[in-house]
């Protein structure tokens, strides 16, 4: 057993895949065939490009197919996907193929709203690269007392793209707690759902788990 | 002078530099070498005035070139400027002739000795012609809003941009359809250029007069070229409406190009529509008025961009990184900035502009929290200091081409 938690970090670079939609149909289509790296993007950016504040939609398919194509209905249901409940990519944007043509086989012969020009919806991904922040504990006490202080980029790689990467059904600080003896705490982590906070409120509630 | 990178820590926090310097130990002995065409005016050579030391500093060698060129050339290159956003110039063959012929002779001049090579813009984007002789990793790095480009002419740069290992776009609406990888790295600010670092009350307190503005009345500003694309006039009318009930003044300012008659005539508009009201102030400021700039902008209660086509807007990170409310046109960068309702407001229409110009003023509490998540947006993801990272990181990953995830 590893007494030591090692705080990761991620950097990204984003890249744009030349893939574009106009409509809810091109969407789907390039969702059938674009990287993984592109459903995660679509899935996650929000939380890190705004993760001190809450945002309608952290998914931006959602917020897309609301804001450019006021389809407020599929919006909601794509938005209203549980992330928890996948630890595959391929899973989670099966999930989001399968709402989307639920609702597109449920309006069949309405016609296909069009993004405004500017408002086209492209297909991005992020080359990640990870690093250890230098900042350690030893202890639980310590743990959370690092929490404080890592960065939100820090929170973001050890509760949400270590799990997904990792396809494991909890987070990094479960692993460790667990590890530790801190099964109760552990248990509450992953209790917890990671995607109903920013990432500043998501630090304070792990933070407060520990009371 | 240059400024040091510590200098940044107070803004940016510890972390974040210190993960600069990590980040860069990675990079080991490689160097970049950057290569535009001009080392004096405009956004490239401003960028890089500050990235290059700032990237020796963190122990990467950074060096900065610049093409030589005739007029000639330079009005080729500025007809390409603005045939790739979309403006209607004439693109001939004979331009196109003259833009080899210029990038043979720079060819056979320069020195191209970096381990990576990133060619600013289309000036110099044919000096790729040496990639197969003396290898290295190439990037090239658009600048420009490419949304709808002249077609001849994108077909003609694209046989050079096809050759480099990478291509970098300021926006994903910029990207293209590319057999080679087009990484998104936004503009930024450089919170300590006298544009944007804070400045003394009193300096404030001086331009006020110098304007002969009323402190003590709320000011509306709007900082941008006399273009119709910024819409001058629709600010001059959302301010009419609001003016009707409320004793608000208006501040125009914007730099002028003397072979720009278009921009000469929308100043003339606005000009007209404001003259018979004392509160409407519209400023021609010359060159290097960036600091007035700045104060206008800190003096300013709401800031608007009430632009109807914008490539990314910087003067709306500018005041955004001044904790000001913005309203911003839902167009381009403007939108991805401005989170409606969060870090600002984006507007579609004069009525718009006007009733949210109303709210601003209504509800200082509301105006404030707009402008802290506004400041907040700018201090993550629009800093100079985050494009040197995005930089230090393409570096990276040219040099490990593939994989998604690069651990280091």
């Amino acid at each position: 057993m590893n007494n030591v938690f090692r705080f990761f970090t991620e950097r990204r670079l984003v890249e744009a895949t030349g893939l574009r939609a106009v409509t809810v149909r091109d969407m789907l289509a390039h969702l059938k065939k674009v990287g993984g790296a592109s459903i995660f993007y679509h899935t996650h950016a929000s939380y890190i490009e705004h993760h001190f504040v809450r945002q309608r939609f952290y998914n931006d398919f959602a917020s897309w197919i609301s804001g450019a194509l006021q389809e407020h209905k599929l919006a909601e249901k794509i938005a209203g996907i549980d992330m928890l409940d996948y630890t595959t990519i391929t899973d989670l944007r099966n999930a989001i193929i399968k709402t989307i043509t639920q609702d597109l086989n449920e309006r069949k012969g309405e016609r296909a709203r069009k993004a405004p020009p500017g408002e086209e919806f492209h297909f991005c991904k992020a080359k990640n690269f990870v690093f250890p922040t230098g900042i350690e504990a030893r202890t639980i006490d310590e743990f959370f007392e690092c929490l404080r202080h890592i960065s939100p980029l820090s929170l973001y790689f050890h509760v949400f793209e270590s799990r997904l990467r990792l396809q494991r059904t909890t987070s990094d600080f479960a692993v460790w707690l667990t590890d530790m003896g801190a099964r109760d705490i552990a248990e509450k982590i992953n209790r917890l759902d990671p995607y109903a906070f920013n990432l500043e409120e998501l630090r304070e509630r792990i933070i407060s788990l520990y009371k | 002078m240059s400024i040091s990178i510590e200098a940044y820590r107070p803004i940016v926090g510890t972390q974040f530099i210190d993960e600069l310097y990590r980040i860069a130990d990675h990079i080991n002995d490689r160097a970049i070498q950057h290569i535009n065409s001009t080392p004096v005016g405009g956004g490239v050579a401003e960028i890089l005035h500050r990235l290059v030391p700032l990237t020796n500093e963190l122990g990467v060698k950074a060096t900065w070139d610049v093409i030589k060129g005739s007029e000639e050339f330079f009005n080729v290159t500025k007809a390409f400027h603005n045939a790739l956003h979309g403006s209607g110039n004439d693109i001939t063959d004979d331009m196109f002739e003259i833009y080899r012929e210029t990038t043979r002779d720079n060819l056979k001049s320069m020195n191209l000795y970096g381990d990576v090579i990133m060619i600013h813009d289309p000036q110099p984007a044919g000096l790729i012609a040496k990639k197969d002789e003396i290898g290295r990793k190439w990037a090239w790095r658009c600048h420009i809003d490419v949304s709808q480009p002249n077609k001849k002419l994108w077909y003609f740069l694209q046989q050079y941009v096809d050759q480099y290992h990478a291509s970098v776009f300021s926006m994903p609406d910029f990207s293209q359809q590319l057999p080679i990888p087009q990484f998104l790295i936004a503009p930024s600010i450089d919170p300590l250029a006298d544009k944007n670092r804070d400045l003394e009350q009193s300096f404030i307190d001086e331009i006020i007069e110098k304007y002969e503005l009323d402190p003590d009345r709320p000011i509306i500003t709007q900082i941008s070229r006399y273009d119709r694309l910024k819409d001058p006039v629709g600010v001059i009318q959302a301010y009419k409406i609001v003016k009707k009930r409320y004793d608000v003044q208006l501040v125009l300012a914007g730099g002028g190009a003397s072979d720009d008659p278009e921009g000469a005539a929308v100043l003339q508009e606005a000009q007209e529509m404001g003259a018979e009201d004392p509160d409407v102030k519209i400023l021609l400021l010359p060159a290097y008025s960036d600091k007035e700039i700045n104060a206008l902008q800190r003096a300013s209660t709401v800031v608007l961009q009430k632009s109807i086509k914008e490539g990314f807007g910087l003067t709306v990170t500018e005041a955004m990184w001044k904790r000001k409310p913005v309203i911003g046109g839902a167009t381009g960068g403007i939108r991805k900035q401005i989170i409606d309702g969060v870090t600002g407001y984006l507007v579609h229409t004069v009525e718009g502009t006007a009733r949210r110009i109303i709210d601003i003023l209504n509800n200082p509490t509301m105006a404030d929290e707009l402008a802290r998540n506004a400041y907040e947006h700018v201090r993550n993801n629009f800093l100079l200091t985050r494009h040197l990272k995005d930089y230090l990181l393409l570096m990276i990953a040219l040099e490990r081409d593939g994989s998604d995830v690069i651990e280091l």
